[in-house]
């Protein structure tokens, strides 16, 4: 009788192994990006007028600087630095715009004042504008900053001396300019 | 009276001469053998494993072609007759779980038996058996063995279970 | 009388037909057998970054505040899961600044958004990150409804409606949020 068997070619169950396992979950993903660049933008100025208006600068009685000048301070509301800034404060003296010739021996055309900024940084910046250097004029501010700078003049002094005269002039005006910058 | 014997093989009556003579009687004898054919390991088990290509490319997910083609198992028989026939009917591997828009859920593929030298083969494609084969007179191996398997869209396959068969038939007479 | 020799009766057996009806036909049997696991593939997401580029108006009335950003699309092609009941989820991270310095008052480090995960199921899968100015509470996830289906589909997230809490300033830096696709079987509730 013949054996019975069965021939098998070739073997039965032939898995083939996956590159990497297969899984019945899949997870993907993906980024979204942007950047928000360092910068400071400069706020408005409360109530809009952007002009002290000191009036009339001299003591009639005398012809020179009064000493009771005083002008409120001004609110710039609203200014921003996105990423640490410095704040910097310049200002020009306050000269007649019609007299510009120099004035003759005992009388003065210009006035001299200290502008400030405060509210941004700790230390206010300040602005001499007598003064042969100003190293307070800039502050630094460490971290992002929203919020009103306050700026205010004060020290008023005749330019060349207390007890020269000011020459006559419907218009004396300077210019405080208060920027922010911010540093990266 | 002589009783007279009927016998039912015809005897030659001889009559007894006094010298003897040879004589001879014939016997006839006949048979008959019935065309048959038999499968003495009429059953095997072909475990594909896992049906779907793996990786991430373009391909994962369908018909690994080389699971399938190839595949090999012998069955054991004899058919005892010179006008014996094979024939082959091949069923396509199906999944009962629901196909979906890019997916497939059956297999196909052809098979082939191969005995007495003589070779018959089915595709599951066809609903119908295979061409009858003239096999005849032997006893021995029918190797069957699987190819060109393919998919209906060549799409995704369905998760799941996949069943089929092949089934070879000899028969001893056409 | 002559004897007539013995007759040896051959009783000759008559073959009789087999009784059983056997069958000449015989029939052998190959079972095929194999198994497709259930799988779940994502496609490649395309494109792999959403660059929106600068995040703050850098002039105008909203000078420093979120830009207005029209919605951002990413594909998902040839996502496909070979089984019934598969669910899609989404997970979402606010934008946030590298710096992770608690910002000052009137400031942000964070930009929420939505993130809608559709083409799978009835219902997307939709998440809005809700993260606090300073970059708190930035993830959120969203699950969308069960395929009963083996699906194949193109996969689309789209991004809209970047905000920040309060509409504050955004702090300068470089911001980035992560958004993570899932697809696998539904939850057992």
């Amino acid at each position: 009788m013949r054996k019975l068997s069965i021939g098998v070619a070739v073997l039965a169950t032939a898995l083939a192994a996956p590159a990497f396992a297969q899984s019945s979950t899949s997870t993907k993903s993906f980024t979204v990006q942007g950047n928000v660049p360092a910068m400071c933008a400069g706020g408005t100025i409360v109530g809009g007028n952007g002009t002290f208006d000191l009036g009339v600068l001299a003591d009639t009685t005398t012809g020179q600087l009064r000493t009771d000048l005083s002008a409120p301070d001004k609110v710039i509301s609203g200014s921003f630095c996105s990423s640490r800034s410095t704040i910097t404060i310049a200002a020009t003296p306050m000269a007649a715009q019609n007299f510009t010739a120099t004035p003759p021996s005992g009388f003065a055309r210009s006035v001299n004042y200290v502008a400030s900024a405060s509210g941004w940084t700790t230390t206010p910046a300040s602005f001499d504008t007598g003064a042969a250097a100003n190293t307070a004029a800039t502050q630094i501010r460490a971290t992002a900053f929203t919020g009103d700078i306050t700026v205010g003049i004060a020290g008023f002094a005749t330019s060349g001396g207390s007890t020269l005269r000011l020459v006559a002039d419907t218009n004396y005006s300077g210019l405080v300019t208060v920027t922010l910058t911010a540093a990266p | 009276m002589r009783k007279l014997l009927i016998l039912a093989v015809p005897l030659a009556l001889m009559a007894s001469p006094a010298f003897a003579q040879s004589a001879t009687g014939t016997v006839s004898i006949d048979g008959s053998v019935a065309g048959r054919c038999l499968f003495t390991t009429p059953s095997a088990t072909i475990s594909l494993g896992e049906l779907a290509l793996g990786g991430a490319g373009g391909t994962a997910g369908k018909l690994d072609t080389t699971k399938v083609d190839g595949q090999t198992r012998t069955l054991v028989g004899w058919c005892n007759s010179s006008a014996a026939t094979m024939t082959v009917t091949t069923t396509e591997l199906t999944n009962v779980a629901s196909a979906a828009t890019g997916f497939d859920n059956r297999v196909d593929y052809t098979a082939t038996a191969v005995a007495n030298a003589v070779n018959a083969n089915d595709s599951s494609l066809t609903p119908a058996s295979g061409t009858a084969s003239a096999v005849g007179l032997f006893t021995g191996n029918i190797v069957v063995t699987l190819s060109a398997s393919s998919t209906p869209n060549s799409a995704l396959l369905v998760a799941g279970t996949y069943t089929g068969k092949v089934e070879v038939t000899l028969s001893p007479t056409v | 009388m002559k004897r007539i020799g013995q007759i040896l009766l051959l009783a000759l057996a008559a073959l009789p037909a087999p009784a059983l009806a056997q069958s000449a036909t015989a029939t052998g049997t190959v079972g095929v057998g194999g198994q497709v696991a259930p799988v779940c593939i994502l496609g490649t997401p395309n494109p792999a970054v959403i660059n929106l580029g600068t995040l703050a108006n850098t002039s105008g009335a909203r000078v420093g505040r979120i830009v207005t950003f029209s919605e951002q699309n990413v594909t998902l092609p040839s996502s496909f899961c070979n089984f019934a009941g598969s669910q899609l989820t989404v997970q979402a991270t606010a934008l946030l600044s590298t710096d992770d310095t608690t910002p000052p008052a009137g400031f942000a480090r964070a930009v929420n958004y939505t993130a809608s995960a559709s083409g799978w199921a009835a219902s997307n899968a939709t998440v809005t990150t809700t993260a606090l100015a300073d970059g708190t509470a930035a993830t959120a996830t969203g699950t969308g409804s069960v395929q009963p289906l083996p699906k194949l589909a193109d996969l689309l997230v789209t991004l809209s409606d970047f905000t920040v809490t309060g509409d504050a300033i955004l702090v300068a830096g470089n911001y980035s949020g992560t958004i993570v696709v899932t697809l696998g079987p539904a939850a057992i509730p």
